[in-house]
């Protein structure tokens, strides 16, 4: 997959933005850290400012609008928790996708309790950082609270937990409407097993095996005719993604 | 080690080993007295009564029955007979006859009546009547009754205080033992931070516990040293790694999806995926290792967890050709942190998916027990070989009968820490065939 079959995001969120390219700011001490997480961000379509000191990375959150924040839990001079959470008392509502080396359910806890919107532990794949950053850049944008979602012909109705693809109606379990509506909040992006495991059952440890490729195929035998291209496509090596071709 | 402990104790045996021997010779020494006391006053008697007789015979028959009633006004513990020839008594009160003893003048032992003891002699004057001279000696069986109950109280008493003293001395070293057994016991379950109690008095047992207490610091340190080699390897190498895994995958994207090189490329991300998820997981161990217990949790519902556990597996059991059934009593509770708790059973459910064949199934169950809820996870795979049991749990540890299936080895190391971090026992079992991996949970208290 070359970077161009990513979904053109510049394209999908320049409705409503009151700038062309989304932007992202980038507080990490560590320069090389910080300098992959640019490139491979900009690859994304997303322009990056970066910060390497807490204090500057709060007055940059706090004047510039930003559309994401990547922010180091560990920083020289003020604690993420800190920054995170004096943002989001300042009336900041980006989001915040918290980096941290401290791998635990607690920490995890404590990061998304601080403000943090989502929680990714070092090291990490940067293909999984930068699809975090689009869910969270979509989140801000999308409506959020819609309970009706549309993409293609497939429709899900979260108040009466019906789903439909064209005429035929479609019976799915409560596990697989959390499922579906994931892809159908992110259309066109790429979600990680990890992600899709997260949001969906709530639980951030390594599922093992093909479990949730296992569940994504329950899934698409409901949703798809037989014979006909899925809505949901597997990108190699990262994830899965919802998208008509 | 209750009270039995007591009687196993170097001072207890060694007291009561004194005691023993002091007893003895406490028994030895009356004893001796005794017999020298006894001898020497049957001598005496024996003496007094040869005297007597010669003193009486020494007057001739004219003078012997004066002699007699002489002797029997002074002494009143002599009594004496004569008998004449022809064997009919001539004088004297004495209660014997010449038949009782041997005319040999040699003193001997005989009865002056009943429980009347006595020493007496009997022989032939020289004018060829009988005389018998004897003497009372209640007074030495007296003597010999009171040496020898000396000797039993004495020896009763000794006995009694050895006994005493033993307990006495010992319960102070035992209270240090059952302290430091206390204290040996948190250490094996997992305190590795205790250490034996020293008492400061800098004996034996002091230098025992010193010794013992050296050696725990030096095998923590070990321990330690083990550990965090491993950790801080896992740790160094994930970054590079994560960089080399990006770049590969940096290089797989830019070829054509039918090249070969792009799927030898996507491999080498898949082995870097492979040792990436080993490195997580020995570093989660890790840290649920150094986390220790003790964090009050709050109780955890077991039959939401299985269910869950029973939903996100259903499908995979099904695309293996598996049963996957799940029974659960209604309010169990456990205290523990849920997310853990889900973790480790779903690793046991997903091995338990791994090597049983198609067709088989795999069982999933809470039911409660004596000491808490018990979480059992049942297969019907080839089960685990009883020598393989105590090794199942180390890290890396795969079976060589399962060299070819997926995974990296860490599952039950990471149920065992869970476990462990939660102080609930691990427990495997044959179900024949297969396996039966028990969790055995505390019920929360109160």
């Amino acid at each position: 997959m070359r970077s161009n079959d990513w979904p053109d995001l510049a394209g999908l969120l320049a409705v409503g933005a009151t700038h062309s390219l989304p932007r992202v700011l980038t507080i990490e001490d560590d320069e090389p850290t910080a300098g992959e997480i640019a490139r491979e961000l900009t690859a994304h379509g997303f322009t990056v400012d970066c910060a390497a000191r807490g204090e500057e990375g709060l007055r940059l959150a706090k004047d510039g609008a930003y559309d994401a924040i990547t922010l180091d839990r560990m920083l020289p001079d003020l604690d993420g928790l800190t920054i995170a959470s004096s943002l989001k008392a300042g009336g900041v509502d980006t989001p915040i996708l918290m980096i941290s080396a401290l791998d635990d359910v607690d920490e995890r806890v404590r990061g998304l309790r601080a403000g943090g919107d989502d929680y990714l532990t070092k090291p990490f794949a940067l293909a999984e950082m930068a699809a975090r950053v689009e869910v969270l850049v979509r989140r801000r944008r999308a409506e959020a609270d819609r309970l009706v979602l549309k993409y293609a012909d497939l429709e899900l109705d979260l108040v009466h937990h019906a789903a439909r693809r064209g005429a035929r109606e479609i019976r799915l379990f409560p596990k697989e409407i959390k499922l579906l509506e994931l892809f159908m909040r992110n259309p066109g992006q790429t979600l990680t097993r990890a992600m899709i495991f997260e949001r969906v059952w709530g639980y951030s440890f390594d599922p093992g095996t093909n479990l949730i490729d296992v569940h994504i195929k329950g899934l698409r035998q409901k949703l798809d005719a037989p014979g006909s291209a899925s809505l949901i496509q597997t990108v190699r090596g990262a994830g899965y993604c919802l998208r008509a071709d | 080690m209750q009270t039995s402990g007591l009687w196993r104790t170097s001072t207890f045996r060694l007291s009561a080993l004194f005691g023993a021997l002091y007893a003895l010779g406490i028994v030895l020494l009356l004893g001796l007295v005794y017999v020298q006391t006894a001898a020497y006053l049957a001598g005496r008697s024996d003496r007094i009564i040869r005297a007597e007789a010669d003193v009486m015979e020494r007057g001739g028959p004219d003078d012997i029955l004066r002699a007699m009633s002489r002797a029997s006004s002074r002494d009143p513990f002599s009594r004496f007979a004569l008998y004449a020839a022809t064997g009919e008594r001539v004088a004297g009160d004495a209660p014997l006859n010449p038949s009782d003893l041997p005319l040999n003048g040699q003193p001997r032992e005989t009865r002056l009546g009943p429980g009347i003891p006595a020493r007496a002699l009997a022989e032939r004057t020289p004018w060829g009547e009988i005389l018998i001279v004897a003497r009372d000696s209640r007074q030495i069986v007296e003597l010999r009754h009171i040496v020898l109950s000396a000797l039993i109280w004495s020896g009763a008493i000794i006995a009694i205080l050895g006994l005493a003293s033993g307990i006495g001395l010992s319960l102070r070293p035992l209270a240090r033992i059952r302290s430091m057994q206390a204290a040996s016991d948190a250490i094996t379950s997992g305190d590795f931070s205790r250490r034996l109690p020293i008492a400061g008095a800098r004996d034996e047992l002091d230098e025992l516990a010193t010794i013992a207490n050296q050696m725990m610091d030096e095998a923590v340190r070990l321990m330690i040293q083990a550990r965090t080699v491993g950790e801080g390897v896992a740790h160094e190498l994930r970054s590079p790694l994560t960089r080399l895994r990006a770049s590969l995958d940096h290089a797989a994207q830019g070829l054509e999806a039918d090249d070969g090189r792009r799927r030898l490329l996507e491999a080498c991300v898949g082995e870097a995926d492979g040792v990436l998820k080993r490195f997580h997981a020995l570093l989660r161990i890790a840290a649920l290792e150094a986390r220790g217990r003790g964090l009050a949790r709050p109780p955890v519902p077991l039959a939401i967890i299985v269910e869950q556990i029973a939903e996100l597996y259903a499908p995979l059991a099904a695309e293996r050709g598996l049963a996957l059934k799940v029974s659960s009593a209604p309010g169990l509770l456990i205290e523990a942190d849920g997310e853990l708790i889900f973790e480790a059973l779903s690793n046991l459910v997903d091995n338990g998916l791994k090597f049983t064949p198609a067709g088989g199934e795999v069982r999933l169950g809470a039911a409660p027990g004596p000491g808490g809820p018990i979480i059992e996870v049942a297969d019907t795979g080839p089960g685990i070989a009883q020598a393989e049991r105590a090794f199942v749990t180390r890290r890396f540890y795969r079976s060589p009968r399962h060299a070819q299936a997926s995974g990296h080895g860490l599952g039950l190391s990471l149920v065992a820490a869970v476990a462990d971090l939660h102080g609930f026992g691990l427990e495997f079992d044959d179900a024949g065939p297969g396996t039966i991996v028990r969790i055995i949970c505390r019920a929360p208290l109160g």
